[in-house]
């Protein structure tokens, strides 16, 4: 197997941080540990370069050494917090908001925003009842399906939804409710412009029903998505009164917060400003 | 003149063509990953360029590759196109072990060791959240009936004591100035130093020696000795500590040959554990640590 870095010229990236990449990619999968030649098997290159790029990336704490084991060290921590970093304002901001709501409505709330082409939760408050929505800080959530993060699809550009909406891959289906026809998705984010809010009933967890609205950053555009998510049987019937009302004020104070707020100038650009990056296509750098 | 770091992508390409790869250009990359802990948190290339010291070109090519990766991602500002780190980072970073973790679980065994030979407590600290103080991550206790009482989780000084003040000898300079400077220096007990030129005596002899011996610095009763802990990088990671009463230890500590049997076995542990962490020069590391200053300043042609 070639190792050389070199290859055709449009080609501007460098096989050794590629390899580097791919080796701490390596630790994701079970046991999340091993050995020099686990590794070196594993991605089809020798003991030597494997030894040498293990040793930059343990010199730096991204990966440490026990024994004869390695595993993804301390500092590979401190920098995949960063990538939540950059959205902390919008949390921060979010945070008590996102309390007062709980309290108010009795459910699990929670504010997503744009991260590529993904939505991430960025921050979410549990209902104290026992059988509640639960969400991941940091996780992924759909586009296409859910209460917050659909909202963000129906704001986003043509072009990002486009990309969203007729991917190739499709989209996926994780209920019998789950919106998965382009044309019919389309029309359902005109609506929830039109609506302001977004509902989804059971679309991404069967027995959940979520709604979601846009919050406003402090020059108008769209900068993260609120939403609740909880079960069908004390959710539904609020749907479209009082829970529309409900999360819209809520995404009000948190617009206001945001005014008032340090990061608030800054904070459209930082939180939706994001180019949608498909690997995919062939894009030179601007 | 050329820029110190001009050359870089030009070594880089000789390098990568010679031995098929460059690790140099994995420091780098690390190095980039790094320049998005300064907030905003994102950035543009030639803002990172600057930063660095490197051409934009390089900057450009290793954000490529890492941006395929999913490691950054690029935003789309009015300021223009920049870059931020990606969740694929965060991601795979759940399967990594926090720093205590990894400090805490190396040392185990060099302690037990430790406190086999010598029969008296051991421990290991660290630097605690905030900077001005120890935080204790393990230790052994004696078996002794009379023994120091060290605990997980305990805060200690970093100005008085064995293994803290080991540790303090090897952070920067400035670390070490705000610990000696600051308003909680006070005496602790009857061997304690307060006085900065005091102190920054001690930290020197220290880095010279290689360990300390604390003679009733943080406690009335109790003596110690310490000696530091590197990581990989060469940076003073935590301190490992021998501490035991005085009526045991004073005589022994006072005395050139009598003290080699617990010095020795100290600074091995040390050591090892050191080597354990990744940290394979020699021991002690060089202080203050050779960082290597990319202060290059753009030339005019810089865009």
């Amino acid at each position: 197997m070639s190792e050389r870095t070199r290859s055709a010229a449009p080609d501007y990236t460098i096989g050794a941080v590629t390899r580097a990449a791919e080796l701490l990619a390596a630790f994701e999968r079970p046991p999340h540990t091993f050995r020099l030649s686990d590794l070196a098997d594993r991605l089809g290159m020798t003991r030597n370069l494997t030894f040498r790029l293990l040793r930059t990336l343990e010199m730096s704490g991204m990966i440490y050494r026990r024994d004869d084991y390695y595993l993804l060290g301390p500092r590979t921590s401190e920098l995949g917090r960063l990538a939540l970093r950059r959205l902390q304002p919008l949390a921060e901001a979010g945070q008590p908001v996102l309390e007062e709501l709980k309290t108010e409505t009795g459910e699990t709330v929670y504010l997503c925003a744009m991260e590529g082409h993904e939505a991430v939760c960025i921050a979410a408050v549990e209902s104290d009842f026992f059988v509640r929505g639960v969400l991941d800080v940091g996780g992924r959530l759909p586009l296409h399906a859910g209460g917050g993060n659909k909202v963000l699809l129906a704001w986003l550009s043509p072009e990002m939804q486009a990309a969203v909406i007729d991917n190739p891959r499709g989209l996926r289906i994780y209920t019998p409710h789950t919106p998965h026809d382009a044309a019919e998705l389309r029309a359902r984010l005109a609506i929830i412009r039109r609506e302001g809010y977004s509902v989804a009933m059971e679309e991404v967890v069967l027995g959940a029903d979520a709604i979601g609205v846009p919050v406003f950053g402090p020059d108008g555009t769209v900068v993260a998505g609120l939403g609740l998510v909880g079960p069908a049987d004390r959710v539904r019937p609020r749907l479209h009164h009082p829970l529309p009302d409900q999360l819209r004020a809520a995404a009000a104070r948190m617009r206001q917060r945001l005014l008032e707020g340090p990061a608030g100038r800054g904070l459209t650009a930082l939180a939706f400003g994001v180019s949608y990056y498909d690997p995919t296509q062939q894009k030179g750098g601007t | 003149m050329p820029r110190k770091l001009a050359d870089t992508s030009g070594a880089d390409k000789h390098a990568a063509r010679a031995a098929g790869y460059s690790v140099e250009s994995v420091a780098r990359a690390i190095d980039l990953l790094a320049a998005f802990e300064r907030p905003p948190h994102q950035f543009g290339v030639s803002e990172l360029a600057r930063q660095l010291g490197l051409t934009k070109n390089l900057v450009f090519r290793v954000l490529r590759t890492l941006e395929a990766q999913g490691f950054v991602l690029r935003v789309d500002a009015p300021q223009g196109m920049q870059y931020a780190i990606g969740l694929r980072l965060y991601d795979l970073s759940r399967h990594a072990v926090d720093r205590r973790q990894v400090l805490s679980a190396a040392a185990r065994p060099y302690l037990d060791d430790l406190t086999r030979i010598t029969s008296e407590t051991t421990y290991l600290v660290a630097i605690a959240d905030g900077g001005l103080e120890a935080i204790c991550l393990e230790r052994v206790e004696s078996e002794l009936g009379l023994r120091n009482r060290v605990d997980v989780g305990m805060r200690l000084p970093l100005f008085a004591g064995g293994g803290a003040k080991a540790l303090l000898a090897f952070q920067p300079e400035a670390i070490q100035e705000a610990v000696i400077t600051d308003e909680r220096v006070r005496m602790l007990a009857a061997g304690t130093r307060t006085a900065p030129d005091d102190l920054r005596q001690d930290l020197a002899r220290i880095r010279r020696d290689g360990y300390w011996i604390a003679l009733e610095e943080y406690a009335d009763g109790a003596d110690a000795l310490g000696a530091v802990v590197f990581d990989a990088s060469g940076a003073g990671i935590a301190g490992v500590g021998i501490t035991g009463p005085v009526p045991r230890l004073r005589t022994r500590l006072v005395s050139p040959e009598l003290r080699e049997p617990l010095i020795g076995p100290l600074l091995d542990a040390a050591r090892a554990l050191s080597r354990q962490l990744g940290y394979l020069g020699a021991y002690p590391a060089p202080w203050p640590m050779s960082v290597v200053v990319d202060t290059a300043v753009p030339s005019g042609a810089a865009a």
